[in-house]
């Protein structure tokens, strides 16, 4: 080839190349091909459908997008007169959690090597019969969720036995139900936030943690809005700037623990402002002086005026005392609460302390809820370990997680090894699953008929309707309905067929109409009637001294919402949420102020061990300086080591290292904030 | 044939003697096994993604960053030295113009590598020129990298073209002269291109406003850094060379350059230093007291601790001028003592330059409330940085064994 | 300096930290919105893809004068972005209506030029492949893409529910360039359960933000660096404002003596 033949060729082919589609399709090819990603997941389309709900894990009224038949995500329900369309972290993770890894897929068997096989539905149905048959009335019943209508399903199928051994998770509403029935109250002791102008929260993070906690977040939205006055004013002792304190106006730290102290203190103080001429509560207004208060409180007496003088100059005040997780309260701290209200002149008025009515059983044989929180479950399992002859044969979890939530001191573990048969509803494997024998796969809030009765916290009589939103996924069951079926099988008549006609006898006993209330998916409310005043009686309180706390550092334990409940364990998403300063090097994080770390000789950023009487946890220190002097916070939640590897391998469970004390008088559990901190 | 010479000898370049093949196989070993562990850190990123290192969503530049600037700083030798050379033809610089050529082939070679690692998507690398930003700095770079990749490796090729090998080809001589003939036109493509992408490089940084540390305006041009990086390659790239020459003349254990032509390198170097240093200075003091109080920043609050401590700024400055001493003052220059340092802290500085305005400018906090955050390279990039030195190693060999790297060689090693 | 164009609409947050307790419900919604993947281990918070991330602010006292404020973080939408000059391949954009800043994820090619430009962080890399663990994928939403590991992402304001409100605008025959502030609301929006984030264009004067911006108590973050933020904050606390901003010891909260681009006279 000639030296012209070849220019002409090169040239001849460039032009042609760069003018045929050739190289610029393979191109355009090559860029498509660099964006396909065959293993990422393809998005599927379809039908939106939006469904009406509520959310099992936290009361939250939530509207659900579906596509198609699947679920996509709850979404807050802005047609909701409750929650005015507000969402909380955790019932955003719901479909996720429906979801999850961690479901219970079909029935387990534990075998005689401590592992579990699968079985068919028929042989667990067949268990569950003879199982209960065997136990001949000794069994009991433990269910994490007070709000729920199937409480009388389950509770009216242990009596229908012959037993009466019905527990609910402790809570601070137990506490609550024990002091306001002691007091002269006839019903529930309820909590007007919406109607108030002034809350004075002693330690109850109602922003997060006590409470209906998306409801008092619509009533800070409404009462707050952008650019307008406030029209509500917020007091908060809790000793930590949490969710509540970061929006209060008024900020007085006390002490965990000494709760009892400061609601003395101001008792007090506005008998001395010549508050009240009752006799009985001017006996309890001198038990501490007002500088003894501050001490071990750790405020000062200006703070406590100066909170004093606004509680005289709202109008319509609301003095609540919660523990940050809702279950630490005493039942001498509520009643100086109700004792205060009553001073105030607030007990059944708009904004104050409300006498709600206690619901009647909707089945025959189901007990009151005051008759259920007459026993406690932490009793039950310290006198299980005591004897194992208190043991009942056999006992049915539902949806509880006592091993991971309970205090070593309620010594879970070892009552339900004295337990002969465990049969837990679970919709996740949780530390509790691990322990039992049978453990069915129970449908989750998304998949089944339940509702939220009035919750803790509420100021009014209200009611939301759970229903399924789509199919069980896997093999779980309704747990209301397998009980309605067993019951069936046993020969017993709970007065029910199925769980949406336990609804409609709710609905009935509301006035309601269930067809309409299910369809809207609206939150049902029965403000109360101010007319009947109960007849309050200081009686119960004259003999209470509060005792300063034992340690002089104080463990302060909280929630971050968005991190779960010990029932579902930690939402895939909400690890993201779980901060730097809740859990670091998987160590949880101990928070405290400089000058609480200078005084145990510790550093920022240095590993430490929480100690109690239930043993040493280990921790890293984070000075943070919006938490009160002697005060260390530690995040519940964490250290799981059941469900999936969204939850587990993250530090340790506070939740076992806490003290539980049972208060004299009312023997409840109180869960104390004694420890030390020391050198890791 | 003659025995008392290595098995390979009729491969090496006319009059110069080699070691045997067992002894260089031997000493192959320690860059084959850098080669080896940077192949497996390199396979590890690709196949599981970036996680395996130790960068993060504050730090996405890192060591790798660092280094690709570097190295482009430090092998812009290549392109100046053929500057003179092919264009204003400094005759002398023909006996080190091939090795700088070598040099800057394996930085930019090598460079080019660690930006496959880098980006998280390489087989969209392309991208640059298919969806090109004009407006972006990046683009630019990536286009003058490319393209100035090519033209070094069309430097490098008349090197293997004269391998002995060949000398009988009638074809790839009349080849290699013809690269010879056209090496003007290709020095001058590669210098035009590298000030453009050295500057860029110094613009990436210079245009980032979010980043107060970085960011350099209010000149009658901006980002002024475009004319910093350039200078500071420019000066450091030459001496770069030098040190490498030296290196190979201690690993060979003979001379290969003439001290003449190291003085040259670093007399050029040096002039460069001084425009290098009066802009720099003229930067930080710009920096100190016009960009960054605009920014309500203040020179103490650009730095903490040890690693980002206002030493290295201090030292950076202090290098400079230590470099300019010893490379400006004839009398010192010819001190090799006094020559070598001078090489030294000037490649140190420009080193240290890229370190802190890749990494430092990346941890300050730049919003109030945030913290200084510190990154540490974790062994997938060093694993990466060991590849290309291995690579290096083992081609500066083969390249010194085999082609007339320095075509002073046999005169300097006559017997 | 800017040579991004005005737009007509500013889509843009007014977000009341008086009113943000930190839940994390914005940051949960975000992510199932968006189809982030989840995360086994996200302590390190420099790993972890947040496109709306919550800070806890300090004012910097010891007990008892600390104070805490939360500040959730969403991407900016700057009207004069860092980053979009910067990205070589032109994946991230600043030019339709509504000025939100765009991301391409099938365009990205991983350079993280765009997160090094942004000084706010609201730029993240996917370091690994997204996973969704066992039946997770089911709860994907077809409004958004996943994105492969290697590729850069951020907040888009939920950008799919912006083309969702202007088709139903044009399907019911109205005008899509003239949108009420309740057919489009981002997810983080509409998740709070304090109302703490207003949404809306911030150039029409019947939508809330328009007039909050203006108030005295609005600021923006770092704006004196002329990245002109769509995304306001409102703080009735001046050391919550003055955190907003770097600020010389000398200058006035909301008054900086000078800005980046202007210098004083």
């Amino acid at each position: 080839m000639q030296r012209r033949g070849f220019l002409k060729f090169a040239l001849g082919g460039t032009v042609g190349l760069v003018a045929s589609p050739a190289i610029w399709t393979t191109l355009y090819d090559l860029a498509y091909w660099t964006q396909n990603w065959g293993w990422i997941p393809r998005l599927e389309k379809g039908e939106n459908h939006f469904i009406p709900t509520v959310s099992k894990l936290d009361g939250t009224p939530i509207t659900v997008r579906l596509v198609d038949n699947r679920v996509i995500r709850p979404l807050g329900n802005k047609e909701n007169t409750y929650s005015k369309g507000g969402l909380t972290p955790l019932a955003a993770s719901e479909a996720q959690l429906m979801y999850s890894e961690s479901r219970i897929k079909r029935p387990l068997l534990k075998g005689p090597d401590g592992g579990y096989t699968f079985i068919s539905w028929e042989k667990a149905e067949q268990i569950l019969k003879e199982r209960t048959e065997q136990a001949n009335g000794s069994l009991a019943f433990l269910n994490a969720d007070s709000t729920s209508s199937l409480n009388d399903i389950f509770s009216a199928f242990l009596a229908k036995n012959g037993s009466n051994q019905y527990y609910l998770m402790p809570s601070e509403e137990q506490t609550a139900i024990y002091a306001w029935l002691a007091m002269g109250g006839t019903g529930r002791i309820g909590y007007d936030l919406k109607n108030s102008d002034f809350i004075l929260s002693v330690g109850a993070n109602f922003m997060d943690s006590w409470g209906t906690v998306v409801h008092n977040r619509a009533i800070f939205n409404e009462t707050h809005q952008i650019e307008e006055e406030a029209s509500l004013k917020i007091a908060y002792t809790g000793a930590m700037q949490d969710s509540t304190q970061v929006i209060s106006d008024l900020w007085i730290p006390i002490k965990p623990s000494t709760e009892e102290i400061f609601l003395h203190g101001i008792l007090g103080e506005l008998i001395r402002r010549g508050i009240t001429s009752d006799v009985t509560l001017l006996g309890l207004g001198n038990q501490y002086t007002l500088d003894d208060v501050a001490k071990y409180c750790g405020t000062d007496t200006q703070k406590i005026k100066t909170l004093v003088d606004e509680l005289l100059k709202a109008s319509r005040p609301l003095v609540l005392t919660g523990a940050t997780l809702g279950q630490t309260s005493s039942t001498t701290s509520i009643m100086l609460t109700i004792a205060i209200n009553y001073a105030l002149g607030r007990i059944n008025q708009d904004g104050s302390i409300i006498n709600l009515p206690m619901q009647d059983p909707l089945l025959p044989q189901a007990q009151h809820l005051a008759e259920i929180y007459s026993r406690n479950f932490v009793s039950f399992c310290q006198n299980i370990t005591a004897d194992d002859h208190n043991a009942p044969k056999l006992l049915f979890i539902n949806e509880a997680n006592p091993v991971y939530a309970l205090s070593k001191d309620a010594q879970v573990e070892q009552a339900l090894k004295n337990i002969d048969y465990k049969i837990m509803f679970a919709t996740h494997w949780s530390e509790t699953c691990a322990v039992c024998d049978l453990v069915l796969p129970a449908a989750c809030g998304l998949e089944r008929f339940d509702d939220v009765y009035t919750p803790y916290g509420s100021g009014s009589i209200n009611w939301t309707i759970a229903k399924p939103i789509t199919n069980p996924l896997f093999e779980a069951r309704p747990v209301g309905e397998l009980f309605i079926a067993l019951a069936e099988e046993l020969g017993i008549n709970l007065g029910i067929k199925d769980v949406p006609n336990l609804l409609q006898k709710r609905a009935a006993s509301l006035g309601i109409d269930f067809k309409k209330q299910l369809e809207s998916g609206d939150t049902f409310v029965k403000e109360h009637d101010n007319i009947t005043i109960p007849m309050i009686s200081f009686m119960p309180l004259l003999n209470k001294r509060s005792t300063p706390p034992r340690t002089d550092i104080a463990l302060l334990t909280y929630i971050n919402s968005a991190a779960g409940n010990p029932s579902v364990g930690i939402p895939p998403y909400a690890n993201r949420a779980i901060t730097a300063y809740q859990l670091q090097d998987g160590l949880a994080i101990a928070q405290m102020n400089k000058t609480t770390a200078d005084k145990l000789n510790l550093k920022n950023q240095e590993k430490a061990f929480i100690e109690t009487r239930n043993g040493k946890m280990p921790v890293q220190v984070k000075v943070f300086e919006g938490i009160m002097n002697d005060v260390v916070a530690v995040m519940a939640g964490l250290g799981h080591t059941e469900f999936d590897r969204f939850s587990t391998n993250k530090g340790n469970n506070i939740l076992q290292f806490t003290e539980i004390e049972m208060e004299a008088g009312s023997d409840l559990p109180i869960w104390t904030h004694a420890c030390n901190v020391v050198k890791g | 044939m003659d025995y008392s010479k290595p098995i390979d000898s009729a491969l090496f370049p006319r009059g110069c003697e080699r070691c045997s093949f067992s002894v260089f196989s031997l000493l192959m070993l320690i860059p084959t096994a850098l080669l080896l562990f940077g192949l497996y850190a390199a396979y590890t990123v690709l196949a599981n993604g970036l996680g395996v290192t130790g960068l993060d969503d504050k730090f996405g530049f890192g060591l790798w960053i660092t280094i690709d600037l570097a190295v482009i700083a430090l092998g812009a030798g290549a392109f100046f030295t053929g500057l003179l050379r092919y264009i204003l033809n400094i005759d002398e610089l023909k006996h080190i113009v091939s090795f700088t050529a070598v040099i800057g082939f394996l930085c930019y070679t090598g460079a080019m590598f660690i930006l496959v690692l880098d980006i998280g998507q390489p087989l969209r690398s392309w991208f640059g020129y298919w969806y090109p930003n004009v407006h972006s700095m990046l683009t630019e770079v990536i286009f003058c990298i490319t393209c100035y990749c090519t033209v070094l490796i069309i430097e490098y090729i008349p090197l293997i073209l004269e391998q002995r090998l060949f000398e009988k080809n009638r074809f790839i001589q009349h080849l290699a002269h013809n690269f010879h003939v056209y090496m003007p036109l290709f020095a001058g493509i590669g210098a035009f291109l590298s000030t453009f992408h050295q500057g860029s490089l110094g613009g990436m940084y210079g245009v980032l406003f979010g980043r107060p540390y970085l960011f350099r305006d209010g000149f009658f041009i901006w980002p002024w850094t475009f004319f910093l990086y350039l200078l500071s390659a420019v000066s450091a790239g030459p001496m770069f060379s030098v040190l490498m020459v030296s290196l190979v003349e201690k690993l060979a254990g003979k001379q290969l350059v003439s001290w003449n032509v190291k003085q040259l390198m670093g007399k050029i170097g040096g002039t460069m230093l001084i425009v290098y240093t009066i802009g720099k200075f003229l930067d930080s003091y710009a920096w100190v007291n016009d960009v960054l109080p605009r920014t309500g920043l203040t020179f103490d609050q650009m730095f903490t601790g040890m690693v980002y401590s206002s030493f290295w700024f201090y030292a950076e400055h202090i290098a400079l001028v230590i470099g300019i001493a010893c490379m400006a003052i004839p009398s010192l220059r010819r001190n090799s003592v006094f020559f070598y340092t001078g090489a030294l802290v000037t490649c140190f500085s420009i080193t240290l330059n890229r370190f802190v305005m890749t990494v430092q400018a990346l941890g300050i906090p730049v919003m109030p409330f945030e913290e200084w955050r510190w990154y540490w390279a974790n062994w997938a990039e060093w694993g990466a940085f060991a590849l290309i030195l291995g690579y290096a190693i083992i081609t500066v060999a083969v390249t010194y064994r085999y082609c007339p790297l320095f075509p002073q060689e046999a005169e300097l090693n006559k017997k | 300096m800017s040579h991004f164009k005005d737009f007509t609409i500013r889509f843009g947050m007014v977000i009341d930290l008086d009113k943000c307790t930190g839940c994390g419900a914005c940051m949960m919604s975000c992510q199932a919105e968006n189809n982030v993947a989840p995360q086994e281990d996200a302590t390190n918070k420099l790993r972890s893809m947040t496109w709306l991330n919550i800070y806890r602010l300090s004012n910097g006292k010891a007990f008892p004068e600390h104070e805490t404020v939360f500040l959730p973080r969403p991407c900016m939408q700057c009207g004069n972005p860092t980053c979009v000059t910067v990205c070589p391949v032109v994946a991230t954009e600043k030019n339709e209506e509504g000025g939100i800043v765009s991301q391409v994820t099938p365009r990205c090619i991983g350079c993280r030029y765009c997160m090094a430009s942004c000084p706010y962080h609201a730029r993240y890399f996917n370091w690994f492949d997204p996973y969704w663990p066992g039946d997770l994928k089911e709860a994907l939403s077809p409004d958004v893409s996943t994105r492969p590991r290697g590729v850069v992402e951020k907040c888009t304001f939920c950008h799919h529910r912006y083309m969702q409100a202007k088709d139903k605008a044009i399907a019911n025959g109205e005008d899509p360039f003239d949108l009420p502030e309740e057919a489009y609301q981002t997810a983080c929006t509409e998740a709070c359960p304090n109302g703490a984030i207003t949404f809306g264009d911030l150039n029409n004067e019947a939508h809330k933000v328009h007039e909050l911006k203006q108030s005295p108590y609005a600021f923006r973050l770092l704006e004196r660096l002329g990245t002109e933020p769509q995304v306001y904050y409102y703080s009735k606390r001046e050391w919550v404002r003055r955190l907003g901003d770097n600020y010389l010891e000398n200058e006035e909260t909301g008054k900086p003596l000078n800005t980046l681009f202007k210098k004083a006279h």
